[in-house]
C-alpha cells in the first residue's frame, strides 16, 4: 500500500507578543518528517506539552506550519489557495479530545452532523439520508437527532464527534486523544467502533495519545515525540520489544501493569542527582545539546555538543541518539 | 471483616443525595476495610461512588444535599459518623489525611508551600514556628523536593512537584490513614510512576494504611496489596491483588480486565460492556449490574446478591460468581 501522507520538516513556531517576541518564538514542533501509509494507524505518543496536538493540527493545515511541507495523496497542502484548502478538507477530518467542548451546545445533533455537508453544498435529501446512516453507524438511536449535546453522555458525545468527522467521507482522520476523557468500559466501545469504521471505509488514522497501552494495541507504527521532535519511530512490535532511545525506554518502563515493567532495566530520572540535572539544563539552554541530555542517564560530552539526528537501526526503525550503535 | 484488626472499616454505609423532591442513593451498602500497613485499591468508573466514599470518611460531605441513611465508619475502634464536628477536627488532617486528584486546586495559591505545611504543624501538633519550619524542610526532603520549595508559591511548581508538596502536607502530622483520591490522574506517565514509588516508600516507612482510589486497573495492580471493585455504590468484588487479577469472579471485574487495551491484545477485539453506568436514581432492587451483564438471569433483577466468601478472603457479590463465558 502506498503512502497517503508525507510530511517533510514540519516546524511550528508560536511567536509571542512584546519585545523580542517575534524573534524568540517557541518551537512547538521541530522538523518532523513522517510518512503515513494508506489504511494504517499511525500512533504518536508523548507527554503533555510535547507538541503532539500541534503536529496534528499543522498536518491538517488547521494551524499552518511555519515551515515544511505536507503532501497528501500527491497534493501539496501548502500550495492550495484557502478556498481550495477548505474544499480539500473533506478528505481529512479530526476528532477532538474533549467531546464536551467540541460540540456546539446550541446546535442539535442533527445540525452538528449536517453542518459539514451544508458547507459542501450537498442537497438536503441526500444530507438527511446520510445523517440517518451516520447515526446508525456509530450506534446511537435516531431519537437523539433532535436532542442537544447536554442530553448525551460523554461516550455518546464522542460517538457524535466521530460521526461528524465521517459526514464528509474523509480518507484520513486525526484522532486527538479520543478516549482520554472516557471511562474504560466506554473507551473499549469507542476503540472497537473506530477499528470497525476503519475496516469498513478503508480509513487511515493518525492516533495521538499519551496512553502507551492503548497505542500499542491500536497502531501499526508508533512515533515517540519529545519536546517537539521525533526521537524514535518503528513498527509497534519493534518498538515494544526493542525500545532503543532512553526516553522510549523510560516511557515504556513507566506503563503501569505493562509488560515492560518486568525485565527492562528501569532507567529513571533518579539515576542522575539533581546537581547534574541542573548543570545540564543550563548547558542545554546555551548550546545545541541533545534535547534529552539533561535527563538522560547515558548522556556524555558528545551529547552535550551536538543534537543527534534520526538514523535507521533496521528496517523502518529510526532513532535519534548518539549512544545507540547502528551496526547490524 | 473484624474491626479490631482493621484500621478503618466501613460497614453497610448508605448515602443519598436529594435534589428537588428526588433522591438518589449513591452508596448502597458499602463495606470496606483497610488494614494497617496496607494499600487498599478502590477501582471503579466515574459516578460509581469512589469519591463520595472518601469524602464520607473525612466527613466532608455537604449535608444536605447529602444524607447518610445508615452505616458506620470505624476508625481505630471509634465510629467517625457519631463524632461531633469539634471532635472530628482532631482526626481530620491529624490522623486521617487526604491527597487529591488535582493538587493545583487544593493548594492555596496565596500562601507559600512552607506556610501551608507549617500551619498544619502548628495547629495539629502544637509546634512552635521554628521547629515546625525545621520539620517542614525534613518533610519536603522526604518527598524528594528541594528545601527551597518552602519559599515558593504553588504556581512556581510543576504538576508533579505540586503533588509531592501535597503529599508532604498530608503526612506532616504522621497520620495513620491516608486517602489518595486519583493522585496521579493529572500527571504524565513518567511522573505517575515516581509518585507511586513515593507512596509505597512512605507506606513502608510509616506503616500507613492507604486507601488508593483510581479508575485505572493497571495502576492499582501496580501499587495495591488488596483491591476492591466498586460498581454503582457497592463493592462487587474484593480480594488480594494477585487473586483478583488471576481469577476475577465477578462478571464486571472480568469484563473490565478484558476491555483494557494493551499490546498483547493487538489484533483481537476488546471486550465491551454494553450500555453505561446506570443513573443512581434509576437503580432498582436487583443487582445494579444486571442490565449490562451478559450472564444475568431473572433472579438477578429481583434481589441484590449478598457477599460470598471464597478462599483467601476473596469476596464477591454475584449469584453466578466465577462463571466463565466466552467474551
Amino acid at each position: 500500500m502506498g503512502n497517503l501522507i508525507e510530511t517533510k520538516d514540519i516546524t511550528k513556531i508560536y511567536r509571542s507578543r512584546g519585545l523580542g517576541g517575534s524573534k524568540h518564538g517557541f518551537k512547538a514542533v521541530d522538523c518532523v518528517s513522517l510518512t503515513i501509509r494508506k489504511q494504517s494507524i499511525f500512533g504518536l505518543v508523548g507527554e503533555s506539552g510535547c507538541g503532539k496536538t500541534t503536529f496534528g493540527r499543522a498536518l491538517m493545515y488547521l494551524d499552518p506550519p511555519t515551515s515544511g511541507s505536507v503532501v497528501f495523496d500527491d497534493v501539496s497542502l501548502g500550495s492550495l489557495k484557502p478556498k481550495e484548502l477548505r474544499r480539500f478538507r473533506n478528505r481529512m477530518q479530526i476528532v477532538f479530545q474533549d467531546p464536551n467542548s467540541s460540540l456546539d451546545p446550541k446546535m442539535s445533533i442533527y445540525d452538528s452532523l449536517s453542518e459539514g455537508m451544508v458547507n459542501l453544498k450537498i442537497p438536503r435529501e441526500q444530507r438527511d439520508r446520510k445523517v440517518n446512516n451516520l447515526i446508525n453507524l456509530v450506534g446511537i438511536s435516531k431519537t437523539y437527532l433532535h436532542r442537544f449535546p447536554h442530553e448525551l453522555s460523554g461516550g455518546q458525545k464522542q460517538r457524535i464527534g466521530i460521526a461528524r468527522a465521517l459526514s464528509v467521507d474523509p480518507d484520513f482522520l486525526v484522532l486527538d486523544e479520543p478516549t482520554s476523557n472516557l471511562d474504560v468500559s466506554i473507551q473499549a466501545q469507542i476503540i472497537n467502533l473506530l477499528l470497525d469504521l476503519k475496516n469498513e471505509f478503508g480509513l487511515t488514522y493518525l492516533f495521538i495519545s499519551h496512553d502507551l497501552n492503548l497505542v500499542s494495541y491500536m497502531c501499526d507504527e508508533i512515533a515517540v515525540m519529545f519536546k517537539g521532535r521525533i526521537v524514535e519511530k518503528a513498527k509497534t512490535e519493534q518498538l515494544i520489544s526493542k525500545p532503543s532511545h532512553p526516553y522510549t525506554q523510560r516511557l515504556l518502563s513507566s506503563i503501569p501493569g505493562g509488560p515492560q515493567r518486568i525485565g527492562v532495566s528501569c532507567l529513571n530520572i533518579e539515576d542522575l542527582d539533581e546537581k547534574t540535572i541542573k548543570e545540564r539544563q543550563e548547558h542545554e539552554k546555551s548550546r545545541s545539546a541533545c534535547l534529552y541530555y539533561s535527563q538522560c542517564p547515558m548522556g556524555d560530552a558528545e551529547c552535550s555538543l551536538s543534537a543527534p539526528s534520526l538514523r535507521e537501526l533496521s528496517g523502518g526503525h529510526v532513532v535519534s541518539c548518539h549512544k545507540i550503535r547502528t551496526g547490524k | 471483616m473484624d474491626r479490631m484488626v482493621s484500621l478503618v472499616s466501613i460497614e453497610d454505609l448508605r448515602v443519598a443525595f436529594s435534589f428537588g423532591n428526588k433522591e438518589a442513593t449513591v452508596l448502597r451498602g458499602m463495606n470496606l476495610s483497610v488494614l494497617k500497613n496496607e494499600i487498599h485499591g478502590l477501582v471503579g468508573e466515574s459516578g460509581s461512588g469512589k469519591t463520595v466514599t472518601s469524602t464520607c470518611i473525612m466527613r466532608l460531605l455537604p449535608i444536605p444535599p447529602a444524607k447518610i441513611l445508615s452505616g458506620h465508619i470505624y476508625f481505630d475502634g471509634k465510629d467517625l459518623l457519631s463524632l461531633s464536628g469539634e471532635q472530628m477536627r482532631t482526626y481530620r488532617g491529624r490522623r486521617i489525611a487526604m491527597i487529591f486528584q488535582e493538587p493545583a486546586k487544593y493548594l492555596n495559591p496565596a500562601f507559600k508551600i512552607g506556610e501551608q505545611i507549617i500551619e498544619m504543624l502548628m495547629l495539629h501538633m502544637k509546634m512552635h514556628k521554628q521547629s515546625a519550619c525545621k520539620r517542614a524542610i525534613e518533610l519536603l526532603k522526604l518527598v524528594g523536593l528541594d528545601e527551597k520549595v518552602i519559599d515558593k508559591y504553588p504556581h512556581e511548581l510543576s504538576g508533579g512537584m505540586k503533588q509531592r508538596a501535597m503529599i508532604a502536607m498530608a503526612i506532616s502530622c504522621d497520620p495513620d490513614f491516608l486517602i489518595a483520591d486519583e493522585p496521579t490522574t493529572a500527571l504524565d506517565v513518567t511522573l505517575q510512576i515516581q509518585i507511586l514509588a513515593l507512596l509505597k516508600k512512605l507506606k513502608d516507612m510509616k506503616k500507613l494504611g492507604v486507601l488508593f482510589i483510581s479508575h485505572d486497573l493497571h495502576l492499582v495492580s501496580e501499587i495495591a496489596d488488596r483491591v476492591s471493585v466498586i460498581y454503582a455504590g457497592r463493592i462487587v468484588e474484593s480480594a488480594v491483588k494477585e487473586d483478583l487479577f488471576k481469577n476475577p469472579l465477578h462478571p464486571y471485574t472480568r469484563l473490565l480486565m478484558h476491555s483494557i487495551p494493551d499490546a498483547k491484545k493487538k489484533g483481537s477485539r476488546l471486550a465491551t460492556i454494553p450500555g453505561q453506568v446506570p443513573d443512581a436514581a434509576e437503580i432498582g432492587n436487583g443487582c445494579a449490574f444486571a442490565n449490562r451483564c451478559p450472564i444475568a438471569k431473572e433472579g438477578c433483577f429481583a434481589d441484590i446478591p449478598g457477599y460470598v466468601e471464597y478462599e483467601n478472603e476473596h469476596t464477591v457479590a454475584c449469584y453466578y460468581a466465577g462463571k466463565i463465558w466466552e467474551i
